[in-house]
């Protein structure tokens, strides 16, 4: 099964009309010494049904957060999600169109662009949104290589460690391939100190400022005092955050970030183990000649037919070619459709309630696991959306493990993971050698820390069980 | 068409005007018709200074974009600041209203006459 | 003055689609309100089914003008405040108040203004906004370099099991058993078929893929002590993201000339490389953009091996020699794949896709992590292992490796869709989409070189590049390509390569019926009689669709980018 379509006439029918005898005549522009003669090794030929069958035994020796409780966010948030989406995503028009270069054939994609860039400035509070990046990770990085370009004649970049480490893995490799420097910042109660940030940047010449709120522990970030600490010193200050909370969060455009930027796959998405994810990239109108990959606009056309194109091609690889913006040629077209029906089906009420949802729920939560013997939240006295840090009585890796063989659970992120995830950073940093830096002036233990994320998804039921749960771990 | 006599001219398609130690560069009419619709001009700021043969701004149209390489080296002396806002000049009047800087002249690069310059116009199309 | 445009130059998917925006006038798109309906000209005649989606056929003038009805044009148009989708989850648990525990320089202040529509207008928004697009299961969509292929729909159903979809990226390996395996199986199929030592899933697309390969290659020159090998020779005809990707990697790019045939000069090859001293590699499309085989690859490849170069293939048009040729074979040492062109992940509408990179077993310790490895399962951990006895673990330490380049691990919706596909292959099917791939792309070739002229006038690979000169009434490439349109067949990549005038660069794909062939074939041979007899239909169309061609001069000089 291979899906053509000839049949045995139709190709001596066509080779007939080509002028050869046969499909070999026509590959021997593969010259001699170049030919494979051997049968690949890729497996014997599946039927569907077959196919089917293999797969689902496959998917049988994966452990489904569908079936039982999970706590795991750390940048990827299971939401609820509406049956519509699935339904119009498969709608073949979508999903099997190419990127839309032909206008006049591609309004339908073009026009879901603008929606998405249209209402991922609105909660950010930007002015302009590209049309989605690869993913969270590497859309900071694209903020930040956006920044290096605005910011002339610099060649050093400030990250705090509540940043997502996927992403200070990801800068670090990127940044060394046009030698940048990279400063990171020690967290100080869960939180990035503004006051660290002029420390950290001493004479250098600093492109940007990259935080995230809330920062990889759930930890709401002070964004306008650090966005206010990167500007002093000529910075640009580059947020990432995830768009489910600016629910609730003021949007960082507001509070002075100059790109906002991560990971949307949460809305609309299933987690998809990771990807297929949906980055954003939002930022200033100024700045829009420097903002990577593709951005629709709306025009008219000869008749003052409202119409939708992409915009600032110039801009882009297929023109500018070396100095182009940006190698991206792609945007994760599909799944910030998802996004964008997402939000419309929520809407302008909806979302805010949903956020509420998170809020009460993670709150609750949180409550109740630091009032058992032995587990605290990590950071008192910070604020959370629907993530937050507890320290655990034995390493977290261990009650990840009993959580799940002997009650089913999925629990949470163990923080020991986060220097695993950040890789072998090449980043010069000023302080303790954790990742969560201190409370209290005391360095806290990576590995005795378990990061819970608590969703709309996650029900009372859940929560519960949760707990009963932790309360026979320690 | 012929270009103006009193320009001097590159085979990358930008004018001089030298007048003393002062010269006045910009782009040819030739060049501002194969662009079309120009929609942005970067260049760069008085006190800069600019090299024969090499990379002084940034002129875009739609769906091209380009290099402007300037045809003498000196410091900048005035940019025409009117110039981002009104792109039309460039193509309605290159070697008047859409003059882009004005140099203290140091030095010339290889440059053409505009019969020459005419001619390798022709030939290329 | 150097320029780099969409006329001459232009992004392989058929960008510059409408080069010269400027030139629609008159006649071209209708009325608002319905789509497709309109005022086309009379002379359009369409030929076989193909009517294009979001069209509907009316003779010349008769179509209703429905004035004062305006159609949303985003969802923000049918916005009415007030109005309630869906219903999220209850709180379930007594409310927390945002201003009880967040502080108020965090707090919202206002509302994000999203949409206000209902369900059923939801539902009707998006259905109608698709019907605005073209698709695979509606027309013929022969886009040059872009592999417009059938994309199975078994793919999607064992891709959206919960066991799947819903795995979250940071559980543990024990509890990922599966997903590891469907990913080493790909990672099994890929080296097999690229003859190539290892492979990274981690690349998100097809530039993502060039990007980590020359971080590879950069991390292995270092570590040889070839720091001073910095330029990689790019040919003429390559894709922009090529240059770019260099770039973005910390190389400088030199261009090889191709010769009049379309291929790597050797002459040119020897010239670029000199005493080879600065020499870091080459990246080369094979079968190049022109649809062509390089005759000379393996010298090519020793040529840069004798430089201390590395290559590196662009795999774009793999879905050609797929069981033919393994590039491991004729001397590649690094390459990408498109999983979105060759193994069929849907396009959706710009992404997602994958671009998976194959290497030469000296470029392995370089590679991305974390990555996966096969051993035997410890049962003291409670590890169990597969029917073959196999455990999939994720190791992240690797001392060359040049370490992370995305989030997470890799596109894993797109391997399982992909890996289905595979399967559902063998050696015989996958041999099997190179040769009617070739073969259908031949066959065009034929039936139409009498009248739009191939630039390479010999038996090409999966792909040939014609061109629109020489066609009556000064005709271009984009009229061709917007006049297809009013024809129901989406057009083929235009203006690219660049070395190639006014080109049309076709592209069948195997799965493409003969029927379909032939009909494509007479809509062609139809639209160059209108060249001649009504070259206006043409430089005004299309005429059939929602709009006419935009105004995008307006689109950067009075910038909307938000509804």
């Amino acid at each position: 099964m291979h899906y053509v379509q000839n049949t045995d006439a139709d190709r001596k029918a066509m080779l007939a009309t080509i002028g050869v005898d046969s499909i070999d005549d026509l590959m021997a522009q593969i010259p001699e010494g170049c030919r494979f003669e051997g049968e690949l090794d890729v497996g014997p030929a599946l039927t569907e049904d077959e196919l089917v069958r293999h797969m689902k035994a496959l998917a049988s020796r994966n452990v489904s957060p569908e079936d039982r409780p999970s706590f795991l966010g750390a940048g990827a948030y299971r939401h609820f999600c509406p049956a519509m989406i699935d339904h119009l995503m498969y709608r073949t028009e979508f999903w099997t169109a190419y990127t839309p270069y032909q206008p006049e054939a591609s309004q339908g994609t073009l026009r879901t662009i603008l929606e998405w860039q249209t209402m991922m400035t609105r909660l950010t509070g930007t002015g302009v949104c590209n049309a989605s990046m690869y993913d969270g990770a590497t859309a900071v990085v694209e903020a930040v290589m956006m920044a290096l370009r605005i910011q002339r004649n610099t060649d050093t970049v400030v990250v705090s460690k509540g940043l997502h480490p996927d992403a200070r893995g990801c800068l670090a490799t990127y940044l060394r391939s046009i030698d940048v420097t990279l400063i990171e910042v020690d967290l100080v109660d869960g939180r990035t100190p503004a006051d660290a940030i002029p420390a950290a940047m001493g004479d250098s010449a600093v492109a940007a400022v990259a935080i995230q709120s809330p920062n990889v522990y759930g930890v709401v970030e002070d964004i306008k005092s650090l966005a206010d600490a990167a500007h002093d010193k000529d910075a640009l200050c580059v947020v990432a955050a995830d768009p489910v909370s600016m629910s609730l969060l003021e949007a960082p455009g507001k509070l002075g970030a100059d790109m906002v930027c991560g990971e949307a796959t949460g809305m609309g998405n299933p987690p998809w183990f990771g990807g297929p994810g949906v980055g954003y990239l939002c930022g200033r109108m100024d700045h829009v000649r420097q903002m990577p990959a593709r951005i629709a606009g709306e025009t008219t056309d000869h008749d003052g037919n409202r119409a939708v194109v992409l915009t600032f091609q110039t801009r882009e690889q297929h023109i500018r070619r070396t100095k182009a913006t940006s190698n991206i040629c792609t945007s994760q077209q599909l799944m910030a459709l998802r996004a964008t029906i997402w939000m419309t089906l929520l809407g302008k009420e909806g979302f805010v309630e949903l956020g509420k949802v998170n809020l009460s729920r993670a709150h609750h939560a949180a409550q109740r696991i630091a009032a058992l013997d032995g587990y605290e939240l990590a950071f008192p006295g910070s604020h959370f959306f629907n993530e937050f840090t507890i320290r655990t009585p034995i390493p977290a890796l261990e009650v990840n493990r009993r959580l799940l063989e002997e009650h089913g659970i999925i629990g949470g992120f163990n923080g020991a993971r986060i220097a695993q995830c950040a890789g072998a950073s090449v980043a010069k940093t000023a302080g303790a050698g954790n990742s969560a830096g201190t409370v209290n002036g005391t360095p806290l233990a990576d590995d005795h820390l378990l990061i819970v994320a608590v969703t709309d998804v996650n029900t009372p039921a859940e929560i519960d069980k949760l707990v009963a749960a932790l309360e026979t771990i320690r | 068409m012929s270009s103006p006599a009193d320009l001097k001219f590159t085979s990358s398609h930008e004018w001089a005007r030298i007048e003393g130690d002062v010269a006045t560069i910009g782009i040819t009419a030739h060049a501002a018709e194969s662009l079309s619709d120009l929609v942005f001009l970067e260049l760069p700021e008085v006190g800069d200074s600019v090299t024969a043969g090499e990379t002084f701004g940034e002129i875009e149209s739609v769906k091209a974009v380009s290099d402007l390489k300037s045809p003498i080296s000196g410091e900048i002396a005035e940019v025409n600041a009117s110039l981002p806002d009104n792109l039309s000049n460039v193509n309605n009047d290159p070697y008047g209203e859409g003059w882009m800087l004005k140099i203290k002249l140091t030095g010339t690069g290889d440059l053409l006459d505009a019969a020459a310059y005419d001619k390798l116009v022709a030939d290329a199309s | 003055m150097t320029t780099t445009d969409s006329k001459t130059t232009a992004d392989s998917p058929g960008n510059a689609g409408s080069g010269n925006a400027a030139a629609g006038n008159g006649g071209s798109g209708n009325g608002s309100g319905n789509e497709g309906s309109g005022n086309s000209s009379g002379s359009v005649t369409h030929i076989g089914t193909g009517g294009a989606p979001g069209t509907t056929r009316h003779p010349a003038g008769t179509a209703p003008k429905l004035t004062g009805f305006e159609p949303s044009v985003t969802v923000f148009d049918i916005t009415v405040p007030g109005r309630r989708g869906v219903r999220p989850p209850p709180l379930g648990v007594d409310e927390v108040h945002a201003a009880d525990v967040l502080p108020d320089f965090a707090r919202r202040s206002e509302p994000a203004a999203l949409p206000e529509v209902g369900e059923l207008d939801t539902l009707r928004h998006y259905t109608r906004l698709s019907s605005l697009n073209f698709s695979i299961a509606n027309s013929f969509y022969p886009l040059g370099s872009c592999t417009m292929k059938y994309n199975p729909l078994v793919n999607e159903r064992v891709c959206a099991l919960p066991g799947h979809a819903e795995l979250h990226p940071m559980q543990l390996d024990a509890q990922v058993q599966g997903m590891l395996e469907v990913c080493q199986r790909v990672i099994g199929i890929l080296k097999a078929v690229s003859g190539l030592d290892d492979v990274s899933l981690h690349p998100a697309a097809g530039a993502h893929g060039e990007l980590t390969a020359l971080m590879v290659m950069r991390a292995y020159l270092d570590d040889h002590g070839h720091t001073d090998k910095k330029v990689i020779l790019i040919p003429d005809s390559a894709h922009g993201t090529n240059p770019a990707s260099c770039t973005m990697a910390g190389f400088d790019t030199r261009e090889l000339k191709s010769n009049a045939s379309g291929r790597v000069s050797m002459q040119a090859l020897e010239e670029v490389i000199g005493d080879g001293k600065d020499i870091a590699g080459l990246m080369i499309t094979n079968p190049s953009t022109l649809g062509l085989f390089e005759p000379n690859i393996k010298s090519i490849c020793e040529k840069i091996h004798a430089a201390g170069g590395l290559v590196y293939m662009d795999g774009a048009n793999m879905n050609a020699i797929l069981g033919r040729t393994r590039p491991g074979d004729f001397g590649v040492d690094v390459m990408h794949f498109n999983l979105h062109k060759t193994f069929s992940q849907p396009h959706g509408g710009g992404g997602p896709g994958a671009g998976p990179i194959a290497v030469r077993d000296i470029l392995a310790p370089y590679l991305p992590v974390p990555k996966i490895t096969v051993r035997k399962p410890d049962s003291s951990k409670g590890e169990t292992g597969n029917a073959d006895g196999d455990y999939f673990e994720t190791t992240w330490d690797s001392e060359k490796s040049i370490g992370r380049t995305r989030g997470f691990m890799t596109n894993a919706g797109v391997m399982v869709r992909s890996y289905t596909y595979m399967r559902a292959q063998g050696p015989e099917g996958m041999k099997a989409i190179a040769d009617n791939a070739v073969l259908n792309a031949n066959y065009l070739r034929a039936c139409l070189k009498d009248t739009y002229r191939v630039w390479i006038d010999e038996p090409c690979m999966h792909e040939f590049v014609a061109t629109a000169k020489g066609l009556p009434n000064d005709v271009k490439a984009t009229d061709v390509a917007k006049r297809l349109i009013d024809y129901g067949v989406h057009p083929p990549t235009i203006y690219f390569p660049l070395i190639v005038p006014e080109a049309l660069m076709i592209e069948p794909t195997e799965t493409e019926s003969k029927e379909t062939l032939d009909h494509f074939v007479a809509v062609m041979k139809a639209l160059a009689g209108e060249a001649a007899t009504d070259p206006e239909v043409l430089k005004t169309a299309p005429h059939t669709r929602c709009i006419g061609r935009p105004d995008e001069v307006k689109a950067v000089k009075e910038p909307k980018v938000t509804a």
